[in-house]
């Protein structure tokens, strides 16, 4: 209830006095989006027919690059390999607002029949794959330059600073690389100038089109790794007893773990997901192996509870194969963390989102499981992140999900988005 | 086929060195076993009508020591409660065979129509139920009193000693009491004069009328008892991460002691089993409790597989709970040992069971996992234990009542088998010249 008050008021005052300003100028920037909307569609589309994997995106560096440039912008290019990044100084002092759109496509092959469709092909691990935006970067990436574009005409009359981060390896590097949100920061991009707050959205080809969703707090999971070793002795398949089975102990293992989350984790401090996803021992059907490898994913949203997940991964699986007379070796990798909007910083927000979409079209979402590395810059400023809805309007029975061959978005969703960042960038600006 | 070559020639030493008895005394106690059946029938019935419970068995025990003071054999009451042992000295030097027969009833009401069948009642843990020899140590009873009159009346042609034991509480003492072959040995039965081997026997409804069975080594598993005391964390079932789970964490640790048996254990050597009977937890639905108890058993034909098996369970036990931050508290009590049948004495034996049943009624059978507490006796000297056949020859063998329930019967022919039997195993072994038995 008190939340709720505080949230009212907010909207007043930013309404009333502070909002003056701004108005006029919002509502002829507003209008100059819409004149670009082509434009926008137009940059998608070449995006979405040229993707390049997570620390390859060498031709869409170059690309951004040079239309950030030809705006007149202060561009550095390449940052984190094939990142690039933008600063367009307003005439009048101000705070510095981050924008980020990720840049990088996926391993897939597109199996959609658009005549922009990828027919990109690469190697993958070793195998021979398509290259597609699954996830929609190459719609971020055509809204941040929207923003860039329209915003970089108005120079002029802004306050402070915006940084336009166009960020590689979103979906994570390739092995023994660095790369994404993390070497970003690594390499200063939140630095010179230092950037006060950070916006970034997220293209939903599940969330209905023209909807605007966020969350306090906890957004999108932080994303674990563990990989277990399971030693055991290894034995002829009709005499376990001479061996320590680690294929039972593993299932064993696997079984445990499930209490976790369903005995062990307080959920109404938030989700939380452990997933072995992998599995792998034995070569032949009557060889008791000596070891077995366990994969795993976790997901939390809370770090007193990503914490004690992996203490209780780690006590569970060694002491289960004791139990057993196996040893179980237990590697957590830390991926990345949980994306958490600054609980102040998305009240303030909130009120962009309605400005742009009308209050009813602004929906207060459920966190998600997936991760984002978006919550690499949240742990060093506050930033806020929110999901764009870009849903088809097909007749399909079931949505195509990011990351799969018939991925699809609705294309005129992104002016959504051109939109909500640019008004996010203003109102921050202004009423700073 | 080495085993089978070993077993011919089994049977011709017997003809030839071993089977001292001669063939006069054999063609004598034959004779008197078939004239004494119907009294055995008798007494059996008088016994199968009057049963009483573990170590409750007086009048049982006035009636089986009253015949032995008759027959003149040496007498000695209340042994382990009220066990008889009864000795006959033949004055010669030779062996001292031990024969040994069970006496106690079961807390089951019968339900067969015989003429003679149980309408005892008593208090059985605080429930009334119908007492009944349902296990048909009433049988026992009743071979071993003719093998003593048998004997006796032929004490002339006897060497060395024979210890007749009648002993209480098979089945197990009431809650809280000694008793059995445990108590026995305890109470020196083994000593004055020192047993030098021990034979026994079970009768067997579901087991072919005329049959002989028996197994070298373990023949009937050790049982132990276990209890495994999981202490998690009390808290509300609406959040379990509160506390520490009990009830989950001994469900975990049920499936992991399935895996003792199915991959930690040599089952080629012999067979093992571990059963969870009990497991109580909780008062009320959503109260996630402090500590769960489960109780079980745990069968094994190997006294090395039985100690491994201990281990491994504690040791499963206390790390699954350990995994989960509870801890687990197990104890694991002997109860039975294994019906141990020394393979030199059984080797030595089959001849004599060959010539009571005839050869092809005398079979080698696969283990048992039930327990019989003549193992306590067996731990200390050599012995033979073997089942005896007597399902109703009317019966489908595949509906034959089971042992320990209300319609339990044995057709009364099997126990001339049994008499036969425990008389040719006394005789042989008495005459035996060498008797020395390498310990296993």
């Amino acid at each position: 209830m008190n939340k709720f008050y505080l949230g009212l008021t907010l909207v007043f005052v930013s309404v009333s006095c502070y909002a003056q300003p701004t108005a006029r100028l919002k509502a002829k920037v507003d209008a100059d989006i819409y004149q670009i909307e082509g434009k926008v569609i137009e940059w998608r589309r070449q995006f979405h027919q040229f993707p390049e994997l997570s620390n390859r995106e060498f031709n869409t560096g170059a690309k951004i690059a040079a239309l950030l440039k030809a705006l007149g912008l202060e561009v550095q290019y390449p940052v984190a390999k094939t990142g690039v990044v933008a600063i367009l100084k307003g005439a009048k002092p101000g705070p510095v607002v981050g924008l980020r759109a990720d840049m990088d496509g996926l391993p897939v092959a597109e199996r959609n029949t658009l005549e922009f469709a990828s027919k990109e092909k690469t190697m993958y691990a070793g195998k021979e794959t398509g290259v597609m935006h699954a996830c929609g970067h190459d719609g971020h990436m055509a809204i941040l330059l929207g923003v860039a574009e329209t915003l970089s005409k108005y120079k002029n009359e802004l306050k402070g600073s915006i940084k336009f981060i166009f960020q590689p390896a979103e979906e994570g590097a390739p092995f023994g690389e660095e790369g994404g949100a993390q070497l970003m920061i690594k390499e200063g991009v939140l630095n010179n100038p230092a950037v006060d707050v950070m916006f970034g959205l997220h293209i939903q080809a599940l969330l209905p089109f023209g909807q605007l969703a966020y969350r306090t707090g906890g957004l999108m999971a932080a994303v674990d790794g563990v990989n277990i070793k399971v030693t055991g002795v290894g034995a002829h398949g009709a005499s376990p007893w001479e061996s320590i089975d680690p294929i039972v102990v593993s299932s064993q293992i696997v079984n445990a773990l499930q209490t976790i989350v369903s005995r062990q984790t307080d959920l109404t401090a938030g989700a939380a997901v452990v997933t072995i996803g992998t599995i792998h021992a034995g070569v032949r059907r009557n060889i008791i192996p000596e070891e077995a490898l366990l994969e795993g994913t976790i997901r939390t949203f809370d770090i007193e509870v990503q914490k004690r997940v992996h203490e209780q991964i780690t006590r569970i699986a060694t002491k289960i194969a004791e139990g057993s007379g196996a040893k179980a070796e237990v590697e957590i990798q830390i991926m990345y963390p949980a994306t958490i909007n600054d609980p102040l910083l998305t009240q303030r927000s909130v009120p962009s989102l309605i400005s742009t979409v009308g209050k009813e079209k602004v929906a207060l979402t459920q966190p998600v499981t997936m991760a984002e590395d978006f919550s690499f810059y949240q742990q060093k400023v506050p930033a806020f992140f929110f999901f764009l809805g870009a849903k088809p309007d097909t007749k399909l029975e079931r949505q195509p999900v990011h990351h799969t061959p018939d991925f699809l978005i609705d294309e005129s969703a992104l002016i959504t988005g051109v939109r909500a960042l640019t008004n996010l960038t203003l109102d921050y600006l202004f009423v700073h | 086929m080495r085993k089978f070559f070993s077993i011919a020639c089994g049977c011709l030493l017997a003809s030839t060195c071993f089977a001292q008895m001669s063939a006069k005394l054999q063609a004598k106690v034959d004779q008197q076993a078939k004239e004494i059946e119907s009294r055995v029938i008798e007494w059996r019935r008088h016994f199968h009508q009057n049963p009483e419970l573990s170590n409750n068995e007086f009048k049982t025990a006035a009636f089986v020591a009253e015949h032995l003071k008759k027959l003149g054999i040496e007498v000695q009451t209340g042994v382990a409660k009220t066990g008889v042992v009864g000795l006959l000295k033949t004055g010669k030097p030779g062996p001292v065979i031990a024969l040994r027969a069970d006496m106690d009833a079961l807390p089951v009401t019968e339900r067969n129509s015989l003429p003679f069948a149980s309408k005892e009642r008593t208090v059985f843990n605080g429930q009334e139920t119908g007492v009944m020899h349902a296990c048909g140590h009433d049988t026992h009873i009743a071979i071993l009193m003719a093998v003593a009159e048998i004997l006796s009346k032929n004490k002339n042609d006897l060497k060395g000693t024979v210890k007749f034991i009648f002993q209480p509480a098979e089945e197990g003492p009431p809650e809280g009491e000694e008793g059995g072959a445990a108590l026995m040995v305890k109470e020196g039965v083994l000593d004055n004069p020192k047993v030098d081997v021990i034979f026994g026997l079970h009768i067997q409804s579901i087991s072919t009328l005329g049959k002989i069975l028996y197994k070298p080594a373990g023949m009937m598993a050790a049982s132990d008892w276990f209890t495994i005391k999981v202490k998690g964390k009390q808290s509300h079932g609406a959040a379990p991460w509160m506390g520490i789970d009990p009830v989950v964490v001994s469900a975990q640790i049920i499936n992991g002691l399935q895996t003792i048996v199915s991959r930690q254990t040599e089952l080629t050597k012999e067979a093992a089993v571990i059963s969870v009977g009990r497991i109580q937890a909780g008062v009320r639905e959503n109260i996630i409790p402090e500590e769960a108890f489960m109780a079980g058993t745990i069968r094994t034909l190997d006294n090395e597989m039985r100690q491994k098996i201990h281990d491994k369970l504690k040791l499963t036990a206390t790390k699954i709970a350990e995994s989960a931050g509870a801890t687990a508290e197990i104890s694991i009590v002997n109860k039975t040992p294994i019906t141990y049948n020394n393979i030199a004495l059984t080797e030595k034996m089959v001849p004599s069971l060959q010539r009571a049943a005839g050869a092809s009624n005398v079979n080698e059978i696969n283990a048992v996992t039930g327990s019989e507490d003549f193992g306590f006796f067996q731990q200390n000297v050599p012995g033979l234990f073997f089942f005896v056949g007597a399902m109703p020859a009317d019966q489908d063998p595949g509906k034959v009542p089971a042992h320990h329930t209300p319609d339990f019967m044995i057709d009364e022919r099997g126990m001339l088998v049994g008499l036969k039997a425990m008389l040719n195993v006394t005789l042989d072994f008495m005459n035996m010249r060498d008797t020395t038995l390498p310990v296993k």
